[in-house]
């Protein structure tokens, strides 16, 4: 029982079968996987091996088509698409590769969209915002647009939002993909401090080995299964 | 793979957008087709029914009298190549037991023919037989009363229960005019054809008529015809004359053109707000392939083949929507038509004149969204391939559509004209865009406040896309602003002839008898709820005019009560001392027979009496709205001496305060009984305008609703576009635990924005547009104060904004179902 406290993420023969006219399309094999409160995984693979689908089941974005995912304890297919809304809001941060910043909003009002969508006190919000700001070294910029920002930049807006409910999983699909190299370091450097100074737990899906090396594990996916887990890294580490 | 097979792959890429631009073409056909048609139809059908109504006789032989010697009809027979019928009408009352059914609802006008069954009276046999002795009744009757042929009609009549057989149900005709239900028959007789001697029979007036008509056979020369039967008349020695029957089947369309404009306008409104939707379909769907139009251009095609490409897709859309618009087209005019006949009382059976619609709804349909596509194909064979492959986009902004915007809009001012509308639609279209912006500024605030997160997602996306959004945005506002238009213009109109007929009417009711016996006026006048009574003289004399004759209803006003019971309004002086100014061959002129005439006060007009034409000199014009505002007025004693007419039939009555309209025809009914032919009063003449009127604006209502469908559909385009192009945003926006219901709220309260300045902008628009046609539109010689109606502004504005709302469901449905894996991975 201990020990279940301590998991973050379990995937109980856990498939995702995607269905078409043409036929059917496995993208996630039956995966059995655990993840600790507190790791940084890195997930990768080459592209179709199932890492989006892997990160959006984590995310409860989709469903398996069969196993279980449990998150923070959370059955996911067990719930409905409200309360996946609201476990999402309140548990999982998302960054994506392309940031998906809204343009017309100043990086400080993309920050507090979900705080906005929960409907939260605005004086709270001012709070957390500045606080989140300073946290990804932005200030000064609150007021900019996403176009008045560089990519590092707005990735580092992207990962304030996903931060503002200060959710225990932080869920990350490619974050430095369309990142040169040094502006690709800061965001790594801000997801290992998250994860260490927070304890947040971080999933990110990466085609970068540099990249993946920010991370205390890395698990392999090929052809929809797990090829290879570098958990033992953790423990040596 | 060929181009047209590219073009309709493209189309069906995008099925939802491609079924609504087909939506709006079909929609923007058919209203071009109904109106067309329908208007053809009526056109056509018109002065054919009025001919087979009115022009069923040539001629028609009155006496100066009541009532003359039947034999006179021999000597017309007499006559060579006409066929005549005497004629005998009396008032009697239905022997009707049923509980609810009072007196006055029983009143039938008897028609004693000669023969029912003659050119003459034309009647159209439903069941039965004609040339009996038996009744003859209408369809219409028959159904009411449920009676068949062979059933007994019991009639109480001055001389007791008659009875009489149904011999034959004929189709409705104005002759056998009847109410459509009981209640209806609280304000008009029934009408029962009988043989002529059944009516001299039960009122004791053996041997006696009232009137001739006479048909001339074909090959007959009229002319001939009409001196011999005055010729036969003359030697008879009665005071007997000829009169030729008039169909002013022009004056009958005066109105009804006006009537006609406005359908038309409505269905070009239908048509343009289609044209609309397509440029603006085509003009995002060209906008948004810019970057696969580039691509295309890299691997070889050429500006004319892209072109070529949209060319295709508008004519596939163009050439199916036309199709499916001719097919919904044809049940709209069968409708349309149906509701005019209904409207203009034309009770004949005709076919659809759909060729016309048709002539010009197929080129509309093809050629329309052709023109509509012109800068749509233009800019897609313009597409930068450099820019495009670079994501590069260089707004322009210019000034040129505000400025001629205004222009258009100022120009409106000066058009005296319908025809305005055109001008200040366009130049409202062109500036439009502007006035958005503008609204959206003032809407985020307000959403933010009352909807809070949502209503902040939904104005900051409204300021987005502003072109397209409000181009969707204008196309709705042109819809409303026609609405408020039509709706304050037909509540004006109501309210002016309200007004007019309560001013001119001469009383509160207008009581109809056979002829006015010496005690009658007192017997009236002693009626419990009467508190005064006069009786006056109407005769419809032939005008002479131009070469044509025309019927001039001309009154006999006593200076003595015209005043109190006022007939009509003039300038300067009050009607009394007006009529007792007139000399003895001068008469007063309504509006419209004098604007119809075309002469100018002092001049002289020429009428027939019984001692031949007469001029008479016009003293002035007076307003009035007796008799539908037409008609002249003399002095009672010296309408007697010029026309001859000895005894009088209408009586005007004005009732005590506070005394029932409906009580004081039950008791003027229950003292005259069976005499009364009819009995009229202002608030029967403000229903049957008021019925008539929004009857019509009902029809232009219809079409202009049509037409504001065809914005809603440009609503709906515009939200999934708006959710196509931004779903990988809804994406993160659920990701990061935005719910369904946020998403719906945010695209539902997008589509409310543009709906509410639609709604906004139309009312405006509309108020505008009603004070411009106020300024210079007269209807029945009357002209109408500008006011709105807080209450019709508040339906439209909730129609405007029901219209956005059911609009935004599909696409607000559509992003909540947005899959959150494919609309990240969307590119």
């Amino acid at each position: 029982m201990e020990e279940e406290t301590k998991i973050m993420i379990k995937l109980e023969k856990a498939a995702k079968v995607f269905g078409s006219e043409a036929g059917t399309f496995t993208a996630l094999q039956e995966t059995d996987l655990e993840i600790r409160k507190g790791e940084f995984v890195a997930v990768m693979g080459p592209s179709g091996s199932g890492k989006s689908t892997l990160l959006q089941l984590l995310g409860g974005l989709d469903l398996p088509t069969t196993g279980s995912v449990r998150v923070d304890g959370e059955p996911l297919e067990k719930l409905s698409e409200k309360e996946r809304t609201l476990f999402r809001r309140s548990k999982v941060g998302f960054v994506f590769q392309n940031y998906q910043l809204l343009p017309m909003m100043t990086a400080a009002e993309n920050i507090a969209l979900s705080l906005a969508a929960s409907r939260t006190p605005k004086a709270e919000m001012e709070r957390a915002v500045a606080r989140l700001i300073g946290q990804v070294n932005l200030t000064g910029k609150e007021k900019s647009f996403p176009s008045q920002l560089s990519g590092g930049q707005q990735q580092r807006v992207a990962i304030a939002r996903a931060l503002a409910m200060k959710p225990k999983l932080l869920l990350a699909d490619e974050p430095t993909g369309n990142l040169d190299r040094k502006n690709g370091r800061d965001v790594l450097e801000l997801l290992s401090r998250l994860n260490r100074e927070e304890q947040i737990t971080v999933v990110m899906v990466t085609h970068d080995r540099y990249a993946a090396e920010a991370a205390s594990r890395v698990v392999t996916l090929l052809d929809g299964a797990i090829a290879s887990d570098e958990a033992e890294k953790a423990v040596a580490k | 793979m060929t181009l047209r097979q590219l073009a309709w792959r493209n189309l069906m890429r995008r099925k939802t957008r491609s079924l609504l631009t087909l939506l709006s073409i079909v929609i923007g056909v058919a209203s071009i087709l109904g109106v067309i048609a329908s208007v053809e139809s009526a056109k056509k059908a018109l002065p054919q029914y009025l001919q087979s109504v009115f022009g069923k006789a040539d001629f028609t032989v009155q006496g100066t009298d009541a009532y003359f010697r039947e034999n006179a009809i021999s000597s017309i027979q007499a006559v060579e190549g006409t066929a005549s019928v005497a004629m005998l009408k009396h008032s009697a009352k239905l022997k009707w037991d049923a509980p609810g059914i009072t007196d006055i609802q029983k009143r039938v006008d008897l028609r004693g023919y000669s023969d029912t069954d003659t050119a003459l009276t034309a009647f159209q046999v439903v069941k039965g037989k004609l040339g009996t002795d038996g009744a003859v009744i209408s369809d219409r009757t028959a159904r009411v009363w449920g009676a068949d042929v062979g059933d007994t009609i019991a009639l109480v009549t001055d001389t007791g229960l008659r009875e009489i057989k149904i011999a034959a149900v004929v189709r409705y005709t104005i002759e056998l005019m009847g109410p459509s239900s009981w209640t209806m028959a609280k304000y008009h007789p029934w009408t029962v054809v009988v043989p002529l001697s059944a009516v001299q029979d039960w009122f004791g007036l053996a041997g006696k008529i009232e009137g001739i008509s006479i048909k001339i056979l074909d090959g007959t020369d009229p002319s001939r015809v009409q001196e011999r039967v005055a010729g036969q008349l003359k030697e008879r020695g009665e005071e007997l004359y000829v009169q030729p029957v008039l169909l002013d089947a022009d004056a009958q369309f005066k109105d009804v053109n006006t009537f006609f404009l406005a359908l038309y306008m409505a269905g070009f409104l239908g048509i343009s707000l289609s044209a609309f939707v397509i440029f603006h379909s085509l003009y995002v769907s060209v906008q948004e392939r810019r970057g696969e139009f580039a691509a295309m251009r890299t691997i070889g095609y050429t500006s004319d083949q892209l072109r070529l490409l949209v060319l295709y897709e508008v004519l596939f859309l163009s050439l199916i929507g036309t199709a499916a618009g001719l097919l919904a087209g044809s049940g709209l005019a069968a409708g349309l038509k149906a509701l005019l006949f209904l409207l203009l009382s034309i009770h004949q059976e005709a076919g659809t004149a759909l060729a016309a619609g048709f002539l010009a709804a197929v080129p509309a349909g093809i050629l329309i969204p052709l023109a509509a596509s012109l800068y749509p194909i233009r800019k897609a064979g313009r597409s930068s391939v450099a820019d495009e492959l670079r994501k590069k986009t260089r707004p322009v902004r210019r000034r040129w559509p505000l400025i001629a915007g205004m222009v258009l809009i100022l120009s409106g001012f000066f058009i005296p004209h319908l025809v305005l509308l055109v001008p200040l639609l366009t130049g409202v279209a062109l500036v439009f865009p502007y006035l958005f912006r503008g609204f959206v500024a003032c809407l985020k605030p307000l959403y933010r406040t009352l909807f809070g997160f949502t209503g902040e997602l939904a104005g900051r996306n409204l300021s987005r896309s502003l072109g397209r959004t409000s181009m969707t945005s204008v196309i709705l506002c042109l819809g409303i602003a026609m609405i408020v238009l039509m709706s304050s213009l037909n509540a004006a109109l109501i309210q002016t002839y309200e007004r007019v007929i309560h001013a001119t009417y001469g009383g509160n009711l207008d009581v109809m008898l056979h002829h006015i016996e010496p005690d009658d006026l007192q017997l009236l006048r002693d009626t419990e709820g009467v508190a005064d009574a006069v009786t006056y003289p109407l005769q419809a004399v032939v005008w002479h005019l131009n070469g044509d004759k025309r019927k001039l209803p001309v009154y006999g006003v006593g200076e003595d009560w015209i005043d109190r019971f006022p007939l009509f309004t003039s300038e300067g002086s009050a009607p009394g001392e007006t009529i007792r100014r007139l000399a003895s061959d001068e008469l007063l002129m309504d509006r419209i027979s004098y604007q119809l005439w075309g002469g100018t006060v002092g001049d002289r007009i020429l009428l027939e009496t019984p001692e031949g034409p007469r001029s008479f000199r016009v003293a002035g014009v007076v307003e009035t709205m007796k008799n539908s505002g037409y008609g002249a007025f003399m002095n009672k004693e010296h309408f007697r001496t010029s026309f001859g007419v000895k005894y009088e039939r209408n009586a005007l009555v004005l009732k005590q305060e506070d005394y029932a309209p409906l009580q004081l025809r039950e008791n003027i009914f229950d003292r005259f009984g069976a005499r009364i032919e009819e009995m009229f009063g202002p608030e029967d003449w403000v229903s049957v305008i008021s019925a008539v009127y929004t009857g019509s604006f009902s029809v232009v209502h219809l079409l202009i609703i049509l037409a504001t469908v065809i914005s809603g559909i440009g609503i709906t385009n515009t939200l999934l576009m708006n959710i196509m192009e931004r779903i990988r945003e809804l994406g993160m926006l659920r990701a990061v635990g935005v719910t369904r219901s946020q998403v719906v709220r945010m695209v539902m309260l997008e589509g409310m924005g543009i709906g509410a300045a639609a709604t906004l902008g139309g009312i405006l628009l509309g108020t505008l547009l009603l004070y411009l046609t106020t300024r210079f539109l007269d209807i029945h010689s009357l002209t109408f104060p500008f006011r709105v109606s807080p209450g019709i502004l508040l339906l439209i504005a909730l129609f405007g904004l029901a219209v956005s709302l059911t609009a935004s469901l599909l696409p607000a449905a559509r992003a909540a179902k947005t899959k959150l894996g494919e609309a990240l991975r969307y590119e």
